[in-house]
């Protein structure tokens, strides 16, 4: 007997071996290692998915940008933050976009200390693709919030990180831009096609991007510090921006869930009746006879007739425009950038002088129109160019207003860029929800509530830096 | 001290004397062998019969006995039951002696081993099998509430559903609080069958605690260890007490034994807890849907004849529309007017408060219980063999679920040294049509949140039951009522959309003992508790989109099938010590092992894009490519070492200690043994404090440390994969949760001193506990800034620290020969405060965790000073001390405050129980007094105007939902409060459109705070009368026979939270104080007969 409990002891002794526990505590249906690749696709899809997205739980933009209007529930579009908008915006930013690109960051850097001599401009072109997605999510994060995490964020081991000044966070992302383009070899692939489902691996479409956002970066500083604004643009400029909508960064989706374009998801797959065209963009459109009214609403009122709901206010889904059926279309591509801004910007160099950008204000205004209707594919920007509404020269109101009308006309479908292009360029075109004021219009969001919570210290000083973590603190190149 | 016991069991002498063919008496006096002193309340029974009395307070009996032979039985707890021939005696005096085995009351504690109650230095408390089986919960856990002191049970109303178990109060934040079960030494899985997004109060269902598969027929005791000195030997499980239960097994006897029991109940929803509607408005959200009728849809020639027609707006949800009133005479066209096999096709009609509210929607609960036992035993073997079987039908419309249990118990003496006992137990279950619980796709959240008054459910009945389609009230377009826009109609929900489940399980246990000599034994064993569960849900084509399935993408239909293999497996082995070393010093002590292995695997499985063929329910019926299954599996070993040392002194002083080692697999190799200990010491002091009064007194302290261990899986990191992007584009992501290589278990240690004392006769006993637990290391996820590239992280720090008392008083109240009346009470308070949370890398403490977050921006928290689990929100702002209203008449709302704390500040139960012959009542008052609840149910559901306190008449007794004006004939609620100059309010908050008064808030308005209510209740909660019927009527066919009529839920007799039962949350889990889509409490009231040959 002595002898039994005497082997039951030791082989439970025996068995408690640290191999045996080790393996134990590993999950076994997990990958611990994992191609770089796969963790840049997830984080790129996932960039786009925060931008794209039209769930009023974290993106309120197309509301923000007065294209759409609220049927039943007006919440969002009267900017209450109901459910928290600004946690899930900014977590769609950090955990789902960022976190991934940066573990792909950190592998390849560590790859690239020991590769191969012959391997180092693909993963260079790696890397650099890697670097621009996160360096774009940087610039939404600080156009959205103003000051954010940004030399403390992404570690798990600082819990607390600090937050960076919105500007010194722009003049980092510009350096980071400037590496990245010197780092393309565009003689090289970058990553696999498949998963690179911007521009298939093709370099020359990643150094236009990282050119692009530099532009785009650097016209935001005009109003604040007008010679950076123009080193930075004439850099990117003399580099190469996209010149053709062939070249918008645009993600291609597919047809099913869950790769449909996530506006898909809100409008077709929830069944729900949440969204119409709102009388803000409507009542202009109708104004200029706008031919992209016939792509951008539907005809459900009867043929050519467009009434958009009152922004802001309850509406019925039933006796107002909704959205155009290529809206309603599963794979529509996800656009972050693209050409017709790229001349609009053009038009209001040439307007704001100093850099080197040829042409004149018209040619790129027109150009930036044609540009729009190209990427919709409609026809008839001549004759709509002609109206006198719309014509440069006659339209009415400052440049700003002309080329902001425009620009945000075709911003449609990038309702963030068109709620910035309101912001930077104070377009007099926006309605008041009832019981408001256009002061109540946010240009800012507040930080998480949650930050409060998380990372109260850091939280707090951000805000009173900032003066005050309110919808009406402007964002540091938000001058006017 | 033998005295004692005598006394406190009088209550169990309770006989019928009945007469038959009573030829003669036979009287005589019962004295004690011991001191000679007469000998009351001792029973007296003609042997084979029920004919028996009670001796009375002189000792003196007297009973009628047939005219020839007969035997007396004289029983007494803790004496030697004598049998007597009585001949042709008619007086039978007789002395009793004391029963030394039975004199000492023993009770069950940690690892099975048996002790004297006296001895133990920490509280228990002992559960007979009538407390769980008298009036049958389908959940054994339910059936515990309001019956153990410091044991808190809530229960969820869903067929099936978790019930929350808590002893003690919380000490976990983020691990699991429930206790652990042991049934007859088998550790009992109850994992808790809820996915996040079900406990996060979204879409999904509670598929119930497992130990709910423990059959309550089977069960003979309960008891409850509390304390970490209880339970220190179950080391790093310890942490939430313990419940120990054990099965009826044979008895010698002669030949073989046979009981059946068979019961049924009825219940019916309490009406109370359900929402009761307001009459006069129907669909519609305001005034902004037609061109001259603002509240319908007025702009369609429906009929042709040239004039535009009244259409309801089928797309709302809500009932903040058009007067009834005013359309007196005035016909509308409605859902089913556009539904080809209506009556109503094509026909506007009155419109009006539908003829059936969703209260006729319910069904009548029925639940049915048979049960068979077969036992015996000889001098070398015993045996009991049962068969149990459950059913029930619950209150929605196709649910039922069917409970089959087997159970055997045996034991056999192989030598004088050596026996072996077994137990085996196995269960089938089959549940269809689960409850779905939670904010959205759950029909209560639409009855009590999102509804058109207008509509008669039992039109939706009739048109779903002539067609099978889904026709719904909530058309996204008022001319194809087949596609629904929020929800479907209800009866297709439930036939369409049904889940189904199944678990087969085992449990079993093998054991041997071997006797080494009169005082040292060894043990040694195995435990098996394994099952396997498949849960299938359902979406059928043209259902409203969901979020389904392993995408939870949106989805009008679909399938998804879970299987899970869950297992545990323990090896033990001990050495068990009982000498008397002297006369006056006993010595007993335990040494063993235990190897646990627990395996969780499970396998989930989905369809995408919805289902190709209607009503096909399998993964290749998909419309998309399956997508990736989920996988999950998770290992855990440990090792674990104990002993046990109970030294005893004079029957009188009690020092018992225990150690346990535990190494674990789960925590991080470098640091992964820990060793639990406690120490408890008890004095009867009775043995030398005499006093008339007093029968028996003790005072008890103990202290004890245990562990809450970790899950497997925490410390290490995996990439998590997604389903492939376009073209098969492949993607890893990192998890949300980043993991921690240095964690360590939660460590619990528990204080605590007790008084029990029976006293005048004892015909008062009580026992008193104080305690106070800390616990330390919470192991948290703790939501972190979700800069850092995760939105949460496993850290360890911080103190929980719980302090309580309990009480469990009983006493006779009335005995006399017929009528008993015994009452015991047992009282709870428990305080909670969480004193710190772990500390930031920067050194800044964390001061608050939210451990949930729910819809209606209503957080549930472990905030540094506050109790546990605290709701947070919006809350009313306040200016010496009057709340705040601002201009337009609402309630001004002000961010992130704390707006409720949902832990009781007491709870109790009361149970009476009264004998009267063969007739014994017994009943049970529950009770909560304090805590919080928030219900989004009244949150939306008063913005939607469904309920009656969002209709009739305001202050000035005009209609609440008339315009606002300056005269005294407006409308709209006067808010009591100020303005923000302080001075009283006067303006009156319009309440005709859903964003008004009874809006559901927003950040500077209409505080969150608005629909907290007080949690307190005190509910019937348990009722049976039992019969037992005169020996006379059943001795020719069987030995006892009884017919009880129960009832459970009875009435709630006192409740703040409107329309809804304060208990009703979403099933188990440590976020409590939150209620969406509330099911309705069910009383239920039925019959039990039970028969013994």
């Amino acid at each position: 007997m002595k002898k039994i409990i005497y082997i039951a002891i030791m082989s439970a002794v025996f068995m408690a071996c640290d191999d045996r526990l080790m393996e134990l505590n590993t999950p076994s249906k997990l990958a611990t290692e994992v191609p770089v690749s796969t963790l840049f696709l997830n984080g790129m899809v996932n960039t786009f998915g925060n931008m794209e997205s039209s769930s009023v739980n974290n993106n309120p933009f197309r509301l923000y940008a007065q294209y759409v209007a609220q049927c039943t529930y007006p919440e969002e579009s009267q900017y209450n933050l109901t459910r928290e908008i600004p946690y899930y915006f900014w977590r769609g930013a950090y955990r789902d976009a960022l976190s991934d690109l940066n573990t792909a960051k950190s592998i390849l850097t560590a790859e690239l200390e020991v590769a191969d001599a012959a391997f180092k401009p693909k993963l260079n072109n790696q890397l650099a693709c890697t670097q621009i997605m996160m360096d774009y999510t940087y610039s939404v994060l600080v156009d959205a919030f103003g000051d954010v995490p940004y030399t403390e964020a992404l570690d798990p081991d600082n819990i607390s990180p600090s937050y960076d000044d919105a500007a010194t966070i722009y003049d980092n992302v510009l350096a980071s831009l400037d590496e990245s383009i010197s780092r393309i070899d565009v003689g090289e692939v970058g990553f696999e096609s498949v998963q690179d489902p911007v521009y298939g691996g093709d370099m020359n479409g990643w150094k236009a991007f990282a050119n692009t956002l530099k532009l785009r970066m650097g016209m935001r500083l005009a109003d604040v510090n007008a010679s950076k604004s123009i080193s930075v643009v004439n850099s990117a400029l003399a580099s190469g921006v996209i010149s053709s909508n062939n070249e918008n960064v645009s993600i291609t989706y597919g047809s099913s869930s869950p790769n449909n374009n996530p506006l898909y998801s809100s409008l077709v797959l929830s069944g729900r009746q949440d969204f119409v065209g709102a009388n803000t963009i409507v009542d202009i459109m109708n104004t200029n006879n706008d031919p992209r009214r016939y792509v951008f609403f539907a005809e459900n009122l009867g043929s050519d007739t467009f009434l958009g709901g009152v922004y802001g206010d309850a509406n019925a889904y039933a006796t107002n425009s909704h959205l155009g059926d290529l809206f309603h279309t599963a794979d529509l591509p996800g656009t972050l950038i693209g050409y017709a801004e790229v001349e609009f910007l053009m038009a209001e160099m040439v307007e704001r002088g100093g850099y080197s950008v040829s042409g004149t204000a018209v040619s790129h205004y027109n150009a930036g129109i044609q540009a729009s209707f190209d990427q919709w594919g409609i026809g008839g920007a001549a004759a709509y160019m002609a109206q006198p509404s719309v014509t440069y020269a006659t339209a009415t109101g400052t440049w700003q207003q002309k080329i902001g009308t425009q620009l945000w006309l075709a911003l449609y479908n990038q309702g963030f860029e068109g709620w910035t292009t309101w912001r930077r360029l104070d377009m007099n075109i926006f309605n008041a929800p009832p019981i408001l004021t256009l002061s109540d219009i946010p240009v800012r969001l507040p930080y998480p509530l949650r930050e409060g919570n998380q990372n109260g210290t850091n939280y707090d000083a951000a805000g009173s830096k900032i003066g005050g973590d309110l919808v009406s603190t402007k964002i540091f190149w938000d001058k006017f | 001290m033998k005295k004692i016991l005598l006394f406190s069991f009088m209550l169990m002498s309770a006989l019928v004397t009945e007469s038959w063919a009573q030829e003669r008496t036979v009287s005589g006096t019962v004295t004690s062998v011991e001191d000679a002193s007469t000998m009351p309340g001792v029973n007296v029974v003609l042997k084979g019969t029920t004919n028996g009395t009670i001796t009375d307070v002189d000792g003196n009996y007297k009973l009628s006995v047939p005219s020839e032979g007969g035997i007396l039985i004289f029983s007494f707890v803790g004496l030697t039951t004598e049998e007597v021939e009585i001949g042709t005696r008619s007086v039978i005096d007789l002395a009793m002696t004391a029963d030394i085995t039975e004199l000492s009351e023993v009770v069950v504690t940690a690892m099975g081993i048996s002790r004297d109650k006296a001895s133990l230095g920490y509280s228990t408390q002992e559960l007979g099998s009538e407390s769980v089986n008298a009036a049958k919960e389908a959940n054994i856990v339910s059936s515990l509430s309001g019956k153990v002191a410091g044991v808190q049970v809530k229960m969820p109303n869903t067929m099936g559903g978790s019930a929350n178990i808590i002893i003690r109060g919380n000490n976990s934040i983020s691990g699991s609080n429930q206790p652990l079960f042991i049934i007859d030494g088998i550790p009992v899985d109850n994992t808790i069958g809820k996915d996040a997004y079900q406990s996060a109060g979204g879409y999904g269902y509670d598929f119930g605690n497992a130990a709910s598969d423990i059959n309550p027929d089977d069960v003979e005791s309960i008891n409850v260890l509390k304390g970490a000195s209880a339970t220190a030997l179950y080391g790093s499980r310890a942490s939430n007490g313990v419940v120990l239960i054990t099965t009826k097994k044979g008895k010698k006897k002669e030949g073989l034994g046979i009981s059946f029991s068979t019961g049924m109940t009825v219940g019916k929803i309490n009406k109370d807890t359900f929402i009761e509607y307001q009459h006069e408005y129907g669909a519609g959200y305001g005034p902004y849907y037609g061109v001259n009728d603002p509240f319908l849809t007025d702009y369609i020639d429906v009929d042709g004849d040239g004039n535009d027609d009244l259409i309801v707006p089928t797309t709302e949800d809500a009932s903040f529309g058009g007067k009834f009133a005013d359309y007196t005479g005035q016909n509308v066209y409605q859902w089913n007017s556009f539904v080809p096999e209506s009556d109503r096709y094509q026909q506007a009609y009155a419109y009006e408060a539908g003829a059936n509210d969703p209260t006729t929607f319910f069904e009548t609960q029925k639940m049915y219980n048979n049960s068979i036992a077969l036992h015996g035993g000889g001098d070398n073997n015993s045996f009991r063999l049962s068969y149990t079987n459950f059913k029930m039908s619950d209150i929605l419309p196709n649910s039922e679920q069917v409970k089959h249990t087997i159970n055997f118990t045996g034991a056999q003496k192989i030598s004088d040294k050596l026996s072996a006992d077994v137990m085996f137990q196995y269960n089938n279950n089959a549940t269809t049509g689960r409850f779905s619980t939670g904010y959205s796709d759950n029909l209560m959240s639409s009855f009590r949140q999102w509804w058109q008054v207008n509509v008669d459910i039992k039109e939706q009945e009739a048109i779903y039951q002539q067609t099978k389609r889904n026709y719904t009230w909530n058309a996204a377009d008022a001319f194809d009522p087949t596609v629904p826009i929020y929800w479907d109609n209800p009866y297709w929900t439930r036939f369409e959309n049904y889940t189904t489940d199944g678990r087969n399980r085992v449990m079993s246990a093998f054991n041997l003992k071997y006797d080494f000599n009169d005082w040292l034994n060894f043990k040694g064993g195995v435990t098996i508790d394994s099952y396997r569960e498949i849960r299938e849900t359902r979406r059928q084509q043209g259902s409203v989109a969901s979020g389904f399935g392993v995408l939870r993408a949106n989805e009008t239909s679909g399938y998804q099938r879970q299987e899970l293999n869950v297992s545990e497996l323990n090896y033990n082995a001990m050495l068990v010590a009982n000498k008397n070393i002297s006369d006056d010093f006993n010595l007993a002590g335990v040494a063993g092992v235990n190897i646990r292995r627990n395996n969780f695997d499970s396998y989930r499985g989905s369809t995408a894009g919805g289902i190709a063929v209607p009503g096909v329910w399998s993964l290749d019926n998909s419309v998309s490519t399956s997508p990736f299954p989920v996988e999950v599996n998770s290992r855990k070993e440990v090792y674990g070492y104990y002993v046990n040392l109970n030294a005893g002194f004079k029957n009188m002083l009690y020092l018992d200690g225990s150690y346990r080692y535990d190494v674990s697999s789960a925590l991080p190799l470098e640091d992964n043994a820990y060793g639990y200990y406690s120490a408890a010491l008890s004095w009867v002091f009775s043995e030398v404090v005499q006093a008339d009064w007093l029968n028996f007194g003790k005072v008890r302290a103990s202290y004890g440390k245990v562990g809450n261990d970790l899950g497997a899986n925490n410390t290490t990191d995996g990439y998590l994969r997604n389903a492939n992007y376009v073209n098969d584009g492949i993607m890893y992501t990192l998890p949300s949760t980043k993991s921690n290589k240095e964690l360590v278990p939660e460590e619990i240690i528990s204080t605590e001193v007790g008084l029990a004392m029976a006293v005048l006769n004892n015909r008062i006993n009580f026992d008193f506990s104080a305690y106070k637990t800390s616990s330390f290391n919470q192991l948290m996820r703790v939501d972190i800034s979700s800069a850092t590239g995760y939105s949460s992280k496993y850290v360890n720090g911080g103190e929980v620290e719980n302090k309580g008392l309990e009480l469990v008083l009983g006493g006779d109240i009335v005995k006399t020969k017929d009528i008993t009346w015994n009452a015991s009470l047992n009282w709870t308070k428990n305080l909670s405060e969480v004193i710190s949370l772990p500390d930031g890398p920067d050194g800044e403490p964390i001061d608050n965790y939210t451990m949930a977050s729910y819809q209606g921006g209503v957080s549930v928290n472990a905030t540094v000073g506050q109790p546990f689990g605290v709701l947070k929100g919006t809350g009313y702002k306040y200016l010496n001390g009057e709340k705040v209203v601002n201009s337009s008449g609402y309630y001004v709302a002000e961010p992130n405050q704390i707006i409720g704390n949902p832990n009781p500040d007491y709870i109790a139960g009361l149970t009476n129980t009264v004998s009267y012959k063969g007739l014994t009542l017994s009943f049970l008052l529950d009770m909560q007094g304090g805590g919080d609840v928030y219900s989004l149910d009244m949150h939306y559901g008063q913005g939607t105007g469904l309920p009656a306190s969002t209709a009739g008449l305001n202050d000035l007794g005009n209609p609440v939902r008339d315009p606002v004006t300056t005269g005294n004939d407006s409308g709209g609620v006067l808010n009591p409060g100020v303005d923000e100059s302080g001075a009283v309010n006067t303006v009156r908050a319009r309440a005709d459109y859903y964003g008004g008064a009874f809006y559901w808030g927003n950040s500077s308005r209409n505080p969150g705070q608005m629909t907290v209510y007080d949690a307190s209740y005190i509910k019937f909660r348990e009722m049976s009368l039992t019969y037992n019927l005169p020996q006379n009527l059943v001795k020719s066919f069987a030995q006892r026979v009884s017919i009880s009529v129960v009832g459970r839920n009875l009435a709630i007799l006192s409740k703040n939270v409107p329309y809804a039962d304060p208990e009703s949350g979403l099933g188990a889990g440590n976020a409590q104080g939150y209620l969406t889509g509330s099911y309705p409490t069910t009383r239920t009231l039925g019959f039990k007969i039970n028969l013994e040959f």
